[in-house]
């Protein structure tokens, strides 16, 4: 198990994120549906869409924020997790692109903690539900750049300057909401 | 002004606590204040902006955030461009707050009055300036407050990086450009009256860059013969 780096969080007892990574999943559709009903209680990312840690964990910053501030547009603070990975505020888009889906290989699991820290008993339930191979979240292979330069539109020109994919990524998740 | 007006807001007092940093700002300008803090344990600036309480405070909010997202976005468009911005890492329109990639470096302004640039460093600075104004400009982006104060020298490569995209507007018009530049030269000129060579150096990297360099050049010729006349009519 590995916790969510959130050194964003605002107040100390604020919840904070955890996440589990899985390589070679077998079951991501069985998984994913337990989250869409409601009989796991976290967010399911495919791991090839989120480029690095500090985006899951601006994202996880983002959705708490925007959460306590009753600003929240997506369906609970796991879905939030999911909008806030992406640059625009549609919804179904997002889980589109950042959830899990039936063929993938790699799922990142992350869950809020409840306000004492607890886990809310997800870890024992992520480990009963998913087939694969429990990773931590820097060995979850390959991204899929290719698809994430599109999807943030991402240039050649902006590469070249030097910074990270990831940072041109947290640059457009950013501005999501004043573009 | 009151300490209340002074202290930073909510979610920046506690990302600040969060990272035992200081909670006074590294600099206080007219409309903004920047403090160093830490977000997902990277080294950030938040520039907050906060309203000018002489104006009305509902027309006044809401500048401020338009003026925050267009500061925002336009940095990102910047870097789309290929200039060497601050990567923007979060922004909290609630607060006013643009979070952004600490530069570690000093302003241009303290460079050239250091006494330490050679000719050569100033050519590499002209060089780069230029072109980033010409890609800033062909890309339609007018940044509004070109000083030696808002372009900082980069410790890590000695390269310069444009930053204060608080007056950036979007305009492809060469008026516009060539007051743009026209405000860079009397920044030099006043700021570093013996080193205005770096903006012979600006306008050639400029013409060399620019695919509209001709239009640009010859209206800021323009803008500058009306400034001098002003000037000499007081
Ligand atoms: N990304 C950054 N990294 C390091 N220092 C910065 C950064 N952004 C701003 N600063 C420091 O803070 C000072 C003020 O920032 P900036 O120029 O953006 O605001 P301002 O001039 O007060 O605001 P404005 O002109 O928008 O009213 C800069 O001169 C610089 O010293
Ligand atoms: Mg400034």
């Amino acid at each position: 198990m590995a916790r969510v780096r959130y050194d964003a969080v605002p107040g100390d007892d604020a919840p904070e994120a955890r996440s589990w990574t899985f390589a070679s999943v077998t079951n991501a559709r069985a998984v994913v549906d337990a989250a869409r009903a409601g009989t796991l209680d976290a967010c399911v990312l495919d791991g090839r869409s989120v480029v690095g840690a500090r985006a899951l964990d601006m994202a996880c910053y983002r959705a708490r924020v925007a959460i306590d501030r009753g600003e929240g547009v997506a369906r609970g603070a796991h879905a939030e997790i999911i909008l806030g990975l992406s640059h625009s505020r549609n919804v179904g888009e997002a889980f589109r692109r950042f959830g899990g889906g039936e063929t993938s290989e790699t799922l990142v699991i992350v869950a809020f903690e409840d306000a004492s820290g607890g886990d809310r008993g997800i870890e024992a339930r992520v480990m009963e539900l998913v087939e694969g191979r429990l990773t931590s979240f820097d060995d979850r292979g390959a991204i899929d750049e290719a698809s994430i330069k599109t999807w943030f539109k991402i240039g050649d020109a902006e590469l070249a300057l030097g910074g990270s994919l990831e940072d041109a990524v947290l640059s457009r998740m950013a501005i999501r909401d004043v573009a | 002004m009151t300490t209340e007006t002074c202290a930073p807001t909510p979610a920046l007092l506690a990302l600040l606590r969060a990272c035992d940093g200081s909670i006074e700002p590294r600099s206080q300008g007219a409309e903004a204040r920047v403090y160093d803090v830490q977000l997902s344990g990277v080294e950030c600036v938040a520039k907050q902006r906060f309203a000018k309480t002489y104006r009305l405070r509902e027309l006044d909010e809401r500048l401020t955030r338009s003026r925050l997202s267009a500061e925002a976005r336009t940095m990102v468009r910047a870097r789309k461009l290929g200039v060497l911005a601050p990567h923007v890492v979060h922004v909290d329109a609630k607060e006013s707050c643009v979070y952004m990639e600490r530069i570690r470096g000093c302003a241009l302004k303290e460079a050239l009055r250091s006494g330490e640039t050679t000719r050569e460093d100033l050519r590499r600075f002209g060089e780069e300036i230029g072109v980033a104004v010409a890609k800033l400009h062909d890309g339609g982006i007018i940044h509004g407050d070109l000083t030696t104060s808002n372009l900082m020298v980069r410790d890590e490569d000695g390269r310069v990086v444009v930053i204060d995209f608080g007056l950036s507007y979007p305009s492809k018009l060469p008026e516009d450009k060539g007051v743009d530049l026209y405000v860079l030269e009397r920044a030099i000129t006043a700021a570093h009256p013996s080193q205005t060579v770096l903006f012979d150096d600006i306008l050639a990297a400029y013409k060399k860059t620019s695919q509209m360099w001709c239009s640009t050049l010859n209206r800021f010729a323009e803008v500058r013969a009306r400034g001098r006349k002003r000037s000499m009519v007081g």
